[in-house]
């Protein structure tokens, strides 16, 4: 079973080479990484042309498109995939090396098609700030809460689940909620979802980020309009607390 | 063949049969002794032979009516059979292994006349280093000793008229010599770290001791440079932290350049030195250089120095030192931001960055783009982080500038934010520059406000200088200007 890491990456090639590097870490020997390089401005592609005249420990394709946004470069990633399972990565964050053969592991029981974990949460000098600690996910808790508690960039699914729940563009992206709607599409129609307690990614917080830089009273707005296509009643959505 | 050649006069018996032993035993078979004993002395003749005995072949003794040293010496070397010869004295003890690497060195490398290492003194109390071959140095001062092989096709001679400081007046011919005969005196002098021989610490009555009086000194040093015409030099630079610096100002300048000017008698009428600390254990061998009163005084403070008095100094020094300064010295410091430091400190500076001419021609960029990286300490975390983000880049951390040509360009970060030698040197040898100095063509990039901006600036900015591999040619005629020795000089005068 190959497991293949996909990564979008949009004007970021101060962080690019460490998650690359950390997928080249990778304790797991059946690998493959993906990079969608989104239409950067950044000389990413300066990067991406050394790194394809190298000799790297697992096979690395590289796409070069047009700037489209985060979830067409990332259904385009997920689509040029050739493994059985996605490991989900942000150009900004970075794999730990046990993270594919953890995921692989889970992946073994065939009903399980989306698996996440915990992840440490660091500065620019990669100082810890803190640990988001992964905890199960169902229908019951989605319906309860506005978050999730899955760090993007743990997470894993099965290619048949990639192209059957695409992320969607438009407001969801721009929001940078398109996981978590993936996220909540796939639980009401019945997905089966587990979790790595142990620590998998290492996530950044960048002053940049998406998650930074949004109007967080506009994601809640979204997200409680987004759960009503759901059935999920009006007064329920309205007594949600937004904490994790 | 190596021919020592040994002038023997009063000798301390028991230190001349060490000196022979010392010979003998060496590794390299090819040689001879002529020992010149300068005035009979029959005591002197036993020791010679007792030492020497294991080879009987290799030496020869004779005796000439006493006449000094330089005498003596001209007399063995007419005997001498050896293609190379060396001017031993009766009291050296050579380290094993030294003359078999100095036959080496002349065998293997036709270019080099001379080959010449520091020396100590018996007891491992002190040792005496010298330097790389510098012609321009010797010019300004000595430092080869006279215990060191000379190729026969350049031995001069001896001058026998001069009463001391013979050692210089000998490679300063040696030298000219060489020239003369059209060797690339460039490359003429082999200078091997670490010292190859020992000998007595000299006495007080030794000529080389305090027996010498000031003005005696500043007739023997006037002596030698009128045979040698070299011309009276009424600047001196002086530096004892930043040697290379302080040679590279005074070849620009046309000053000599001595470490401790108030280490000898001189006839300097302005000192300019650069680099002064007020840290305790140097404070003091600073301030004597600046001792005598009848000369002018110019400092140029360096970061590091101004660094220093932030963080190491104590109030009270730089109270002290900043009124004894401001009072006698002219100063300098290299930008603004160093300017506000060291007023707020007390000093009265003005802004003159140190004249800089690079001699070198400028030459085309590497063809792989490769920076050098000189960054304190304090950034090490940092530019662990910066590395990472840049694999395909080679990235060279390197601790002098020698060789700038070789990269594409200098990243430079040190907490004193002033223009330093690396920064001037890059940008006059045409390199980029990445640093946190805020001057023109020295790529600004703020360290203060956010990590993450500095991450990204200097990574965006080595990738745009990937990108376009030349410099802006107005940076090169900028720092001419700025750094134009010239102004140096009337700011003085």
């Amino acid at each position: 079973m190959k497991l293949s890491f996909v990564i979008p990456s949009y004007n970021c090639v101060t962080w690019l080479p460490h998650a690359v590097q950390s997928v080249m870490d990778q304790t797991h020997p059946d690998c493959e990484l993906v990079i969608v390089n989104d239409g950067s401005t950044d000389r990413t592609i300066q990067y991406l042309e050394w790194l394809s005249k190298q000799i790297t420990k697992f096979p690395v394709v590289i796409r070069n498109t047009v700037n489209r946004g985060r979830s067409e470069s990332r259904n385009e990633g997920n689509r040029t995939a050739t493994g059985d399972i996605i490991l989900v990565l942000d150009a900004d964050d970075l794999a730990t090396p046990n993270r594919a053969a953890l995921t692989f592991q889970k992946f073994k029981d065939k009903s399980i098609d989306y698996v996440y974990g915990s992840a440490t949460v660091i500065d620019a000098l990669g100082r810890t700030l803190n640990v988001v600690r992964a905890d199960v996910f169902n229908k019951e808790k989605a319906i309860s809460r506005l978050y999730n508690g899955i760090v993007h960039s743990t997470a894993a699914y099965r290619k048949s689940f990639a192209l059957k729940y695409p992320h969607d563009s438009g407001e969801v992206a721009r929001l940078g909620v398109d996981d978590w709607a993936q996220q909540i599409r796939a639980i009401h129609e019945g997905v089966k979802f587990d979790f790595i307690p142990q620590t998998i990614a290492v996530y950044r917080v960048l002053p940049s980020s998406i998650s930074v830089t949004r109007d967080e009273e506009e994601v809640i707005r979204f997200k409680k309009e987004y759960l009503k296509q759901f059935g999920v009643a009006s007064q329920a959505i309205e007594m949600m607390g937004v904490t994790p | 063949m190596i021919s020592f050649i040994v002038p023997i006069y009063k000798p301390n018996l028991e230190v001349l049969e060490k000196s022979i032993k010392s010979l003998a035993v060496q590794a390299l078979k090819d040689w001879e002794a002529i020992f010149v004993l300068d005035g009979p002395c029959p005591e002197a003749e036993i020791v010679i032979r007792r030492a020497i005995k294991k080879c009987p072949n290799n030496y020869k003794i004779m005796v000439i009516e006493h006449g000094g040293a330089p005498r003596a010496r001209n007399k063995g070397a007419e005997m001498a059979q050896g293609d190379v010869y060396c001017f031993w004295d009766s009291d050296c003890v050579i380290e094993p292994g030294t003359s078999k690497l100095w036959y080496d060195t002349f065998a293997k490398s036709p270019e080099v006349g001379f080959v010449y290492s520091g020396y100590k003194f018996f007891g491992d109390s002190m040792a005496i280093d010298s330097e790389p071959w510098d012609a321009w140095q010797l010019r300004v001062r000595n430092f080869i000793s006279t215990c060191f092989p000379v190729r026969r096709e350049i031995y001069p001679g001896w001058c026998e008229d001069l009463e001391s400081l013979q050692d210089w007046d000998f490679w300063l011919s040696v030298v000219e010599k060489a020239e003369k005969a059209g060797w690339d005196i460039k490359r003429i002098g082999k200078y091997y770290r670490g010292y190859a021989f020992s000998t007595p610490f000299p006495t007080p009555d030794s000529i080389s001791g305090k027996g010498c009086t000031p003005e005696k000194w500043l007739e023997r040093m006037d002596a030698v440079k009128k045979r040698h015409g070299i011309e009276q030099n009424a600047i001196c630079v002086s530096s004892l932290q930043y040697k290379a610096d302080g040679v590279l100002l005074a070849k620009n300048i046309g000053a000599d350049f001595q470490i401790d000017p108030s280490d000898k008698p001189n006839h300097y009428k302005t000192i300019i030195q650069v680099g002064f600390s007020l840290s305790p254990n140097h404070v003091e061998r600073h301030a004597a250089i600046f001792q005598r009163k009848d000369i002018k005084k110019v400092l140029f403070w360096t970061g590091d120095n101004i660094n220093e008095i932030y963080n190491s100094v104590c109030f009270k020094a730089v109270d002290a030192y900043s009124n004894l300064l401001n009072d006698s010295v002219t100063q300098y410091v290299e930008d603004l931001e160093a300017k506000r430091l060291m007023e707020r400190a007390g000093f009265k500076v003005q802004v003159r960055p140190i004249p800089l001419v690079n001699t070198d021609n400028i030459v085309p960029m590497p063809e792989k783009v490769k920076f050098a990286i000189d960054v304190a300490a304090d950034y090490g975390q940092v530019f662990g982080i910066i590395e990472r983000s840049l694999p395909d880049v080679e990235l060279e951390v390197v601790d002098g500038v020698h060789s700038i040509n070789d990269y594409t360009g200098l990243i430079h970060f040190y907490p004193d934010k002033t223009l330093s030698h690396m920064i001037k040197r890059a940008i006059l040898s045409g390199r980029h520059v990445i640093s946190n100095v805020k001057q023109p063509y020295c790529g600004y990039i703020s360290d203060k406000e956010s990590q993450w901006d500095f991450i990204l600036g200097v990574v965006e900015k080595v990738r745009d200088i990937i990108d376009k591999k030349d410099t802006d040619p107005k940076a090169l005629e900028h720092y001419k200007e700025t750094l134009n020795p010239e102004k140096l000089k009337e700011a003085i005068a």
